[in-house]
């Protein structure tokens, strides 16, 4: 009998990090999907990255996961979002070729020792005793595991929606996943219902690109992957265009054959990713709608409508799409369409992406009501390395919310679960001045390195970085800078001029002086200590943490605040029934989801203040008691 | 564990009083009291919010300790939300603690201080302003002080707070809006409009802050001292006030020897009225007058009552005083001072000469013949309530005041953020700050420090 240590079924985003990390860290591992030459694919827009997500890609990519480094690798346009804004927000986003990105996994998952990949479809699980003991084919074959990680994306039950014609279908053309549902039902697993959608297709040479507004990439572009040097694609523009009146008017006429308006889809769609008709719809009096126009790669003769998502009849998809500046000719490839799929309510796995009601039994994905690629990397990441973790019976490996956005990711659908479709924001983490994107090494590279998936010559560069960084901050901080050298620059740049001597750190203070303009125009510095500044981010590092000081260390002190109530553990199996006090709808949802401490129960969603007052007391008080007979007034 | 303890603890002040009331709270409450209760009936069987008669007897010596009056309330609708019952026993010491221990013996335990409160807050009978209300509620020493924490104890401090606070989360919403959708274009989020939102919330809790004074006032009470030349007619000015005869009244100048400190009521704020006549020697000079104005008595007083002799000429005495307050004023910005012109029964002659010397409204008075004295109390009750209605909300405890400075403190933060040019991002975080100190007042805690303390100083037997 073969007994592989891990077995993944799925290879989306979650599927590939998963079975690459547990691979990495030692395991037996293989990996299971319905269509091994589609592992990797790109299901809906032909980019990484983005606002928070792009945070999420740059910490894959610290312990030593894939995505950032395939996207460099296979990316076509590549820009860092919100740089209007703070550093905190800024945000990378690559446009990739989509028929190259799960090439380039493929062939990953392909060098990977420990790994396996075999093509079947899985139809039930196989438990003992409340312990994950293998999974079933639906030729009837067993293949046994010690842990299994289900990363099943939209194909559980899916049901594609165009117009009011549906078909069952994980994704266009492809099968969708029958009896992992109901097995899981079986075993007292509770399911819900989700939807998502997709924009039509079009043939890039029908677009009319000389009405559009060209949206041009970062030159020099900056790379997602600490492992990767520069990048040597070449970069191509999206465009920009609008809808009027008219789209919207033919996009109106379609409603009544709209599989969302007439009730046929039951599932709850992200509102952060509205359909066009949903936009239309809820806010009318909008007189015009942002279309994005995404090329697919070098070669391909497609391009995505991002903006444009939509499960009207392809008709009037393709009636109202050619009312758009540009699109007047456009030959649509392939319609929008609506999917809805089966996914189980997060509150039902625990801090490691372990299931609570099976042993050895991982959820990471869609599965638990994420949408995005990058949501599904991070959970696969997580999920194998604490598959990994499980089976070598060593501590779970969990990350905080002031660690990382993985940690924001997690905590949230464990703690508040879900009922539309979850995507990140940087809103969702409140320690967010401590998150920057460029700092995500700094924050997680030791412990990919501790788990075994970071690569020495990682770590390696990693090391070099923090060397750099310690030097630098030391030296800038042993600087003093006289009038008549650094006045000139002040003057250039609107700011106000020295008398006397001032130290370094204090014009770098200073809103307006960046530290590169100053390393630019400066004499000061020396070769030695630019080599240091200019290894790879390390300037931008040093000029955040002296230029934003005074907000990073009141942040730190709000992590200070949400450690202490971390570490007030509530005992495993608390029965918060004993509580008479507590509301009916809290001690529901504190039997279900169980926190390890007060900090996470504080982040349950219908847990008041009053609850959570009450929960310490009660804690605290335990086995209090009276001494001496006072007498009370 | 807590409940299931059944606790006990006597309810009425120590001391030799008519009757003692005895609270038993907790699930074997009404058990506990039936043991020991001898009547036609059984505790057991009777109503909830029932009063019974039968007399107290010890089960072991079957000895009848008194006779009592004993209220069932069966839960949820007690105070504490547990079985409640009370036992209305014959004051005195000895007696009340013999029925406490008593009733100790028989499976109730000491409630500890504020343990009854504890347990309503727990049941969520109360929340953390209201439990703090309870205490003020019974401390309170005047009708005002009584009406502003009753309306505390209603959540009228709360629902202030939280209104706050939704408009500091709504501010909150805009800002993240425009970080997180900022590539998608779909608002403009400008920082003038953020900036006024700030401070409207700003004016708010300056607003709350503003009441601390009055509500300080109102909980602990006004110092007065009642300052003017020898025989002024400071003492009569004092018994008229109290409505008796406290201070020994004569023509002799410092006639009083005593330092004399007397509470009263005027419109329901307590006012504390030191008469400082006693510190005085009849053979002091001209300029001692003034000197005794003291730095002590500046500090500690919030009402200055400021007497002349309206029926003789103003004096070196009254300038001297006079004079010495105009050099205070900046120093005691706080400080109110009344300017009462006494003696009016007589022939006046120094009142015109008055109005030259001050701005301020003079109040003509004749203590000794208690004419004016109404219009007096009504000018000082003016003064400190300030307008403010008892009902409005008000800040009167340390732990308020201290959260919204650093409420107010953190949205000042993320204004000068703002007006700096710099990304939402930054005053974001001190957005969340403030949110959080407002919290706190209304018991959204983090950690429970403040619950700790809370409780550690409610050392009442409710």
């Amino acid at each position: 009998m073969i007994l592989y240590d891990i077995v993944i079924v799925g290879g989306g985003h979650a599927g590939y990090e998963a079975a690459l990390a547990a691979s990495r860290m030692g395991c037996s591992t293989l990996l299971i999907s319905m269509e091994s030459s589609k592992i990797g694919t790109l299901s809906c827009n032909p980019a990484i990255g983005g606002t928070a997500k792009g945070h999420l890609v740059k910490e894959i990519d610290a312990l030593g996961g894939e995505m950032g480094f395939i996207t460099d690798q296979v990316g076509i346009q590549f820009r860092i979002l919100n740089l209007s804004r703070g550093p905190a927000v800024w945000s990378p986003r690559a446009q990739v070729d989509r028929a190259g990105y799960p090439r380039s996994i493929q062939a990953s998952l392909k060098k990977q020792k420990n790994l396996e990949i075999i093509e079947a479809n899985i139809v039930e699980l196989i438990v003992d005793h409340y312990q994950i003991k293998g999974v079933k084919t639906s030729g009837g074959e067993v293949i046994n595991c010690k842990a299994a990680i289900l990363t099943c994306g939209t194909f559980l039950n899916g049901i594609i929606h165009i117009g009011l014609k549906n078909m069952s279908a994980g994704r266009f053309g492809e099968k969708p996943a029958i009896g992992i549902t109901e097995s899981l039902v079986s075993f007292g697993f509770e399911s819900g219902r989700l939807k998502t959608g997709t924009p039509p297709r079009i043939h890039k040479d029908t677009i009319d690109f000389s009405v559009c507004q060209p949206q041009f990439g970062d030159n020099p572009p900056e790379p997602f992957s600490c492992r990767t040097d520069f990048i040597r694609n070449s970069q191509i523009p999206c465009h920009l265009t609008y809808t009027n009146q008219t789209t919207h008017d033919i996009l109106r006429s379609g409603f009544e054959q709209s599989p969302m308006f007439t009730g046929r889809i039951k599932g709850i769609g992200p509102r952060y990713c509205p359909s066009i008709e949903d936009k239309i719809n809820r806010f009318a009096d909008k007189e015009r709608h942002q279309i994005f126009l995404e090329p697919e790669g070098y070669d391909s003769i497609e391009y995505y409508v991002n903006g444009f998502s939509t499960s009207l009849p392809a008709e009037i998809q393709e009636q109202a799409i050619r009312t758009v500046p540009g699109l007047e000719n456009v030959k649509v490839l392939r319609p929008g369409y609506a999917v809805e799929y089966d996914f189980f309510p997060p509150f039902q796995i625990n801090l490691n992406m372990e299931t609570k009601a099976i042993e050895g039994l991982f959820f990471a994905g869609q599965i638990n009501g994420t949408s995005g690629y990058e949501e599904a990397g991070a959970q696969g990441l997580m999920a194998g390395i604490n598959a990994a973790l499980k089976i070598k019976n060593k501590e779970p490996f969990v990350l905080k919310r002031n660690e990382a956005y993985i940690g924001v990711l997690i905590d949230d659908l464990v703690n508040k679960s879900t009922l539309e479709p979850y995507r990140i924001f940087t809103s969702l983490a409140e320690y967010r001045l401590l998150l920057r994107y460029d700092n995500a090494d700094l924050r997680l590279t030791e412990h990919g390195y501790r788990l075994g998936i970071v690569s020495d010559t990682q770590y390696n560069s990693f090391l070099r970085k923090i060397n750099s960084i310690n030097k630098v901050n030391q030296w800038i901080s042993e600087q003093t800078v006289d009038p008549a050298t650094v006045n000139s620059f002040l003057e250039e740049h609107s700011s106000s001029l020295i008398e006397n001597p001032e130290p370094l750190i204090k014009i770098l203070k200073r809103p307006e002086i960046t530290l590169k303009g100053f390393v630019d125009n400066s004499k000061l510095f020396t070769d030695k200590i630019i080599d240091d500044l200019n290894y790879r981010d390390t300037l931008r590092e040093v000029d955040t943490s002296i230029k934003y000081d005074g907000y990073l260390k009141r942040q730190k002190e709000q992590v200070e605040k949400f450690i202490r109530l971390e570490e007030k553990k509530i005992p495993k199996n608390f029965d918060y029934k004993i509580i008479k006090s507590l509301s009916s709808e809290a001690k529901e949802k504190l039997s279900k989801i169980r926190p390890d401490n007060i900090g996470q129960a504080s982040r349950i969603s219908g847990i008041s203040p009053a609850d959570l007052s009450l929960l310490l007391v009660y804690l605290e008080k335990g086995n209090r008691h009276s001494k001496s007979y006072t007498v009370n007034e | 564990m807590i409940f299931d303890d059944t606790i006990a603890a006597i309810a009425t002040p120590i001391g030799i009083g008519g009757i003692s009331v005895i609270r038993i709270s907790g699930n074997n409450a009404i058990t506990v009291a039936d043991k020991l209760f001898s009547s036609s009936v059984s505790l057991k069987n009777v109503n909830s919010h029932t009063l019974h008669y039968g007399k107290l007897v010890d089960p072991v010596s079957n000895e009848a300790i008194d006779q009592v009056l004993i209220s069932v309330m069966r839960e949820p609708k007690t105070y504490t939300g547990l079985d409640t019952v009370e036992v209305n026993c014959h004051g005195g010491i000895l007696n009340t603690q013999k029925i406490l221990d008593l009733i100790l013996r028989n499976g109730a335990r000491l409630a500890e201080p504020g343990e009854f409160t504890k347990i309503a807050f727990l049941n969520g009978k109360l929340d953390l302003s209201q439990v703090e209300a309870i205490g003020d509620l019974i401390h309170a020493k005047t009708e005002g002080a009584r009406r502003s924490s009753a309306a505390q104890f209603m959540g009228n401090l709360s629902s202030e707070i939280k209104i706050l606070r939704e408009g500091l989360i709504n501010l909150c919403s805009l800002l993240e809006l425009d970080l997180d959708f900022a590539e998608e274009n779909l608002l403009d989020i400008k920082s003038d409009p953020v900036i006024k939102k700030i401070e409207f919330v700003e004016f708010k809790i300056l607003d709350l802050l503003s009441t601390y004074n009055f509500g300080q006032i109102v909980r602990n009470g006004a110092k007065v001292a009642i300052i003017g030349k020898p025989n002024v007619g400071k003492s009569s000015l004092l018994n008229s006030l109290l409505l008796r005869n406290r201070a020994l009244v004569s023509d002799i100048p410092g006639t009083t020897r005593d330092y004399i400190e007397e509470t009263i009521d005027i419109d329901g704020i307590p006012f504390t009225l030191i008469d400082t006549a006693g510190l005085r020697h009849s053979e002091d000079t001209v300029e001692t007058a003034g000197i005794e104005l003291t730095n002590e008595i500046l500090e500690n007083s919030d009402l200055i009552l400021l007497m002349f002799d309206a029926s003789s000429e103003l004096d070196g005495n009254d300038f001297s005083i006079i004079k010495r307050l105009k050099e205070e004023s900046t120093k005691y910005k706080k400080l109110h001072i009344v300017f009462i012109a006494n003696k009016i029964d007589r022939p006046q002659i120094s009142t015109s000469h008055l109005r030259e010397v001050t701005d301020s409204k003079i109040i003509e008075i004749s203590a000794k013949e208690k004419i004016g004295i109404q219009d007096l109390k009504k000018h000082i009750a003016k003064i400190f309530s300030n307008n403010l209605g008892f009902n409005s909300p008000v800040i009167s405890r340390q732990r308020h005041k201290i959260a919204l400075e650093k409420s107010l403190e953190s949205i000042q933060l993320a204004k000068e953020t703002i007006k700096n040019k710099m990304s939402f991002e930054f005053a974001s975080i001190d957005v969340h700050n403030a949110i959080s100190h407002l919290g706190e007042i209304v018991g959204e805690i983090k950690g429970n420090e403040v619950l700790n303390n809370i409780f550690s100083n409610f050392c009442i037997g409710k």
